[in-house]
């Protein structure tokens, strides 16, 4: 069998042929290995999940793992029927809706601009933001701008300042940097203009990349909370984590609470936990497999 | 030699003026970063000026540079705060240990995932070791603390059949292991990913190569998958080398609830958490040392990663600068 | 070529961004009126984040009509309450009235230097104006250290409005009255002398441990609380006879006596072993989840009730199961070998948590109709509002008897519970900027009567303990609680907070401290400075 041949094999069956690569011990290891290491990481939300359906009685005065000797949904009930977490989930879409877009579409153009030919000053505009990564002002001059910009208590806030992430914009420029020049090139020969260009040309060939950091601005936005706490002081206001964090955390400083409205018991804590990780859950799967591509020759390639 | 420099000059102007004709588009796509990064990053900047003086909320920040400056006094004064100096070397111990297990469990991962030839119980895999990257420390220190925490499912269970709880949360050393054991098991997966991608990269005519000298599977990985990821490898342990002095903040803040674990919180005590403790709770920092000591881990995590990268460099690898 | 950009840029931006935001200089806060002429005024308190039905809150407007406002409330986040606070004093970005934590330690890292960087405003020297807060305010211990250059520069919150002389802290035990009684430990009137007490945590043991249960636990902020039956002082300072110097209390004969008792218990496995990592109430979840017997906690009549109402829930499928019976105070007097010994102990405390203040930046006028609100709201009538509405459509006054009745079409009642829903009533978010409420919890109509009373009757009970001379209140020197030095100003909140790691990790055994020489070993530095400078100046 000549060489060639064989690399022109799909993967799969090429490994087949190699004599060595017999399913043997060493695979068995590999997959035991792997098998626990994902079993470890399931478990914990498994767990999770057991606890936020036992009633609080049963979970007391039982030791259980595996399986709870009763369920009870009660505590669903109670997050579901919260006012401030349907609240605080509707601010949370906003961001995730609203402001991914608004990231993406000033984080793929800064991409682009700093990928394509050499133009004045573009080393110089480099070197700017990777300075970034390393120096910040701290905190209260940031305080300080956001008020002189008067987004203190503004939705705003949770979204304008995010507008570019520097890691994704890198990944997303060296994404396109990887594409060849010939496209430009035969695209120009063709007539199109440089929004053409980038558009019909560059977006469509940067599916992966562009899901991918989609999807890394997606889930900071349904995790954001910093922002929203430091510059915001209505109720109205609060992301989704703001209020799991008012959920997990029971007034617990010195100060007394006069006026104390929820009780919290394990199984409340982890259906509110539960109740944040699960659409991220549910999505992940499908959107996983754009990743590798992606990733890869993003952060790599630079 | 008048007429040459002047001719230069020309047609440096001009090349100027056809770039930026050529590149119109390009430009304009900037803009509006040149703009984000002067606004949310450039004019804050000015801010690690309060480092040298004594800062005055009522004076302001251009206040108070002007009219209280100190100069290096507050860096003097962290310096000696009680626990600077052991929270300076936990970091670095912290912060190293996380730059080398990270690598190498990411590297294991990648090796296991790669030499795995069972196609849906694979992706299956990357799937499930991937997704722990996307939760918030929060989320994780509550799952960690509810299985394994001193009345956690698992310590209630070994009691209940007449043993000892567990004591991760309690004891200096184990809790610090759990730090590393808690990173690899939300990091791992994700990492791995990018070794995953480079080893499909590597030419399958080495293996065959291999294949043909009759090599076992272990001495291809030895000889051939691991020089293959060793650019890539490099790359990223010089990029990581930067964030040593960070060590992660936001898990140890969750991990310790939010600090208040006292009996662990020495082994873990980090520069951040130091700052975070000093110039909130306990009144111990003001803010112009808090952001002194900001500066100063900015100063040398930078210095870090260009040592590295001329390192690197000296040794024949492709840098990152 | 490209390096010298980096290092030219820092310094131009730097310089051109510092014209952009302009210098600061803080501009005094004109009064601003709606349309209607009402005075606009901003409001952050942190017991706000419950109150959001402001629209719909006919007593806000009523309020605000009386007093020709319009209030906006704001809210902190209970878990990040001192980072707000921070964020908004040093960008200078506060509401016209705030609310923060002050107590002896960061008294001079926030109160006094707020005061001397002029970010809060004093109230008028003369507050004949504000009857009921002038009352308040003389009713409020250490009320005096508060006061800069002859200035109080905002409100302490009040938790009893009069008498503040017997206050103490009411940490103390709360324990499982059924289980003693179904284990044959239970003692007359839940009064115990230490060896009946250790018994009972021994009995407690033994029976709770098969079911990995344990026999006691403490709130996290309270632990270790056995010290508190030898120790002299709550927190760091203790006073010396022998040398007439303030020493390191931590390292005090009593302290450490106590240290080695609360080891001991530790080691017999009396403690829940959770403890040390025991935070945000876990300890009172434990406790009415019937895993704990014994729960140590800042009793305040709404942590009672809480307890009562969820251990209840918990124990639903018990037949005859007792919720007055079930839970109880215990009062356990201090051992033979303590300086206390057969007393009962408490630790003392201020009638006050935290202040309300003023941005330095308002007007005296519109400090003033602040002001206004609140002694209104202090007052006999504003408390009538506040707890129970309006005359005449939620309740009735007996011309004669001058009895209050409630008109029950105002206060619908859970037919099962019979408690009364809550009602959404600003005036009684508001009042909190005053009093912290305990005021008024005898005739609240949501208060449970029964479990208020219950809590009166012990705090009276430890009122004639006291002048009986049966309980020691632990009471740091006021002079040295709220003196101000460079040093102590600096390091005694690291340094408590250091301390109790310590402790914890004494007690524990499992990290650097297993002898009592590591122990002693770790209080050297900045401790003995700073007892130098205290020692100098008193």
């Amino acid at each position: 069998m000549s060489k060639i041949k064989i690399s022109k094999l799909p993967l799969a069956r090429r490994e087949k042929v190699s004599p060595s690569n017999r399913f043997g011990g060493f695979d068995v290891f590999c997959f035991i290995i792997l098998l626990v290491f994902a079993l470890l990481i399931i478990f914990p939300f498994y767990y999770l999940f057991i606890v936020s359906i036992t009633p609080q009685e049963i979970y007391a005065n039982n030791s259980f793992i595996l399986w709870t000797p009763e369920i009870s949904f009660d505590a669903y009930k109670t997050v579901f029927t919260e006012k401030s977490i349907w609240n605080g989930f509707g601010i949370t879409c906003i961001l995730l809706f609203g402001g991914t877009l608004y990231q993406m579409f000033f984080t793929v153009i800064t991409g682009y601009a700093l990928s394509r030919q050499k133009w004045v000053g573009k080393n110089f505009v480099m070197n700017m933001i990777l300075v970034t990564m390393f120096f910040g002002g701290g905190l209260i001059p940031y305080y300080v701008l956001i008020k002189s910009l008067n987004m203190t208590d503004t939705i705003w806030v949770m979204i304008i300042p995010g507008a570019i992430d520097t890691f994704n914009m890198l990944l997303m420029r060296n994404y396109f940097a990887s594409l060849p020049k010939e496209l430009e090139e035969s695209a120009k020969i063709d007539g199109a203009n440089d929004i053409q260009i980038f558009a019909r040309i560059f977006l469509p060939l940067s599916l992966p990349m562009l899901a991918t950091v989609g999807l890394f601005f997606a889930v900071g936005n349904w995790n954001s909370w910093y922002n929203g706490m430091l510059f915001n002081t209505k109720e109205s206001l609060k992301t989704l984590q703001q209020v799991l964090q008012d959920v997990i955390y029971t007034p617990a400083s010195t100060i007394p609470n006069p006026n104390p409205t929820r009780i919290n018991t394990e199984s409340l804590k982890m259906a509110a936990i539960f109740f944040t990780i699960i659409p991220m859950m549910l999505f992940y799967p499908f959107l996983q497999r754009f990743f590798v591509k992606g990733i890869v020759v993003g952060a790599i390639k630079g | 030699m008048e007429k040459v420099l002047i001719k230069k000059k020309q047609s440096l102007g001009y090349s100027i003026k056809r770039n930026l004709n050529a590149s119109k588009f390009l430009i304009m796509m900037i803009i509006p970063a040149i703009v984000y990064y002067v606004i949310f990053c450039y004019i804050p900047m000015y801010g690690v000026l309060i480092a040298f003086t004594k800062y005055s909320p009522r004076l302001g920040i251009t206040g108070s540079i002007a009219n209280n400056w100190i100069g290096f006094e507050n860096f003097a004064t962290v310096f000696k705060l009680p626990g600077f100096w052991q929270a300076f070397t936990n970091t670095l111990l912290i912060g190293s240990v996380k730059v080398i297990i990270s690598f190498l469990s990411a590297v294991i991962v990648a090796l296991l995932i790669n030499e795995l030839r069972m196609r849906v119980f694979k992706k299956t895999v990357q799937i499930v070791v991937t997704f722990p990257h996307f939760l918030s420390w929060v989320v994780v220190a509550s799952l960690f603390m509810l299985l394994l925490g001193e009345n956690g499912g698992i310590s209630k269970a070994i009691v209940a059949s007449g043993g000892d709880p567990l004591t991760f949360f309690s004891d200096g050393k184990k809790f610090l292991a759990l730090i590393f054991s808690s990173d690899i098991w939300k990091e791992a997966g994700w990492s791995s990913i990018i070794y995953i991608a480079t080893m499909a990269g590597i030419s399958s005519d080495l293996y065959e190569a291999a294949n043909i000298d009759g090599a076992s599977r272990l001495q291809k990985i030895w000889h051939i998958t691991l020089p293959g990821i060793r650019p890539t490898a490099i790359l990223l342990l010089i990029m990581s080398v930067g964030g040593v002095l960070s060590a992660g903040f936001d898990q140890i803040y969750n991990m310790t609830s939010q600090l208040r674990n006292a009996t662990v919180l020495g082994s873990v005590q980090i520069i951040d958490t130091l700052v975070y403790q000093g110039s909130l709770g306990t009144g111990a920092m003001t803010f112009g040392e808090s952001t002194a000591l900001g500066l100063f881990k900015s100063v040398i995590g930078f210095a870090l990663v260009i040592t590295t990268d001329r390192i690197a460099k000296l040794c024949g690898e492709r840098g990152i600068i | 070529m490209r390096r010298k950009y980096l290092f030219l840029l820092t310094p131009v931006v730097a310089i051109s961004s510092m014209t952009l935001t302009g210098c600061g200089g803080r501009d005094p806060k004109p009064d601003v009126y709606d349309k209607d002429g009402n005075l606009l005024i901003s409001l952050r308190n942190l017991y706000f984040s419950d109150y959001t039905e402001t629209a719909n809150d006919v007593y806000l407007r009523e309020l605000q009509e009386q007093f020709k406002v319009k209030l906006s409330f704001q809210s902190y986040q209970w878990s990040n309450w001192e980072t707000q606070v921070t964020g908004a004093i040093n960008a200078d970005n506060l509401t016209d009235v705030f609310h923060a934590n002050i107590d002896s330690y960061n008294f001079a890292s926030y109160y006094k230097f707020w005061a001397e960087e002029e970010m809060i405003k004093p109230l008028p020297n003369d507050l004949t104006k504000w009857p009921n807060i002038k009352k308040m305010l003389e009713n409020t211990s250490n009320v005096e250290k508060l006061y800069i250059n002859g200035k109080l520069y905002g409100l302490p919150i009040a938790k009893n409005t009069t008498d503040y002389d017997t206050s103490f802290s009411p940490f103390t035990y709360i324990y499982r009255r059924d289980w003693a009684k179904k284990w044959g430990v239970y003692q007359e009137n839940d009064i115990y002398t230490w060896e009946q007490f250790e018994a009972l945590l021994e009995k407690f043991k033994t029976e709770l441990a098969p079911t990995s249960r344990y026999a006691l636990g403490d709130v996290e902020w309270g632990y270790p609380s056995i010290v508190n039956f030898y120790k002299q002082v709550p927190h760091c300072y203790a006073y010396d006879e022998a040398t007439q110097d303030y020493v390191n209390n931590y390292l005090t004969d009593e302290y450490i006596l106590g240290l080695e008792k609360s080891k001991s218990f530790k080691s017999n496995g009396y403690y829940y072993p959770g403890q040390n990592s025991a935070v945000d109430g876990r300890l009172n979840i434990e406790y009415y989840s019937n895993q704990i017997g014994i729960l140590y906690e800042n009793l305040s009549y709404s942590n009672y009730e809480a307890l009562k109402k969820q251990l209840k829930i918990s124990n639903a499928s018990l037949d005859n199961f007792n919720i007055e019976d079930a839970t109880a105070i215990m009062k356990i007097k201090a051992p033979a070998d303590s300086i206390h010994a057969d007393k009962y102990v408490l630790e003392g405390t201020d009638n006050w948590f935290s202040m309300t203040f003023f941005d330095f930046l308002i007007s005296d006028a519109k400090q003033a109709k602040i002001l206004d609100i609140i002694d209104w709201l202090l007052s006999e009538e504003g408390t009538l509002f506040s707890i129970y509405g309006i005359e005449g459509y939620d309740y009735t006054v007996d011309p004669i008897t001058k009895e209050i009745e409630l008109i029950p079409e105002a206060w619908p009642e859970d037919p099962q519970t019979h408690e009364k829903a809550a009602k959404t009533n600003g005036a009684k978010m508001l009042r909190y900027m005053g009093s912290l409420g305990y005021d008024t919890l005898g005739y609240d109509p949501l208060t449970n009567k029964e479990s208020v009373a219950y809590l009166e009757s012990w705090e009276a009970e430890m009122k004639e303990a006291l002048e009986h001379d049966e309980l020691d209140i632990l009471k740091e020197n006021k002079d040295v609680m709220w003196l101000t030095s460079n040093l102590k100003a600096r390091y005694s909140g690291i340094m408590r907070t250091n301390a109790l790691g310590t402790v914890m990790n004494y007690i524990y055994g499992t990290n650097r401290i297993v002898s009592i020489d590591d122990y002693k070993n770790d209080f050297k530095y900045p401790w003995a400075e700073v007892l130098a400078e205290i020692n100098s100046l008193i």
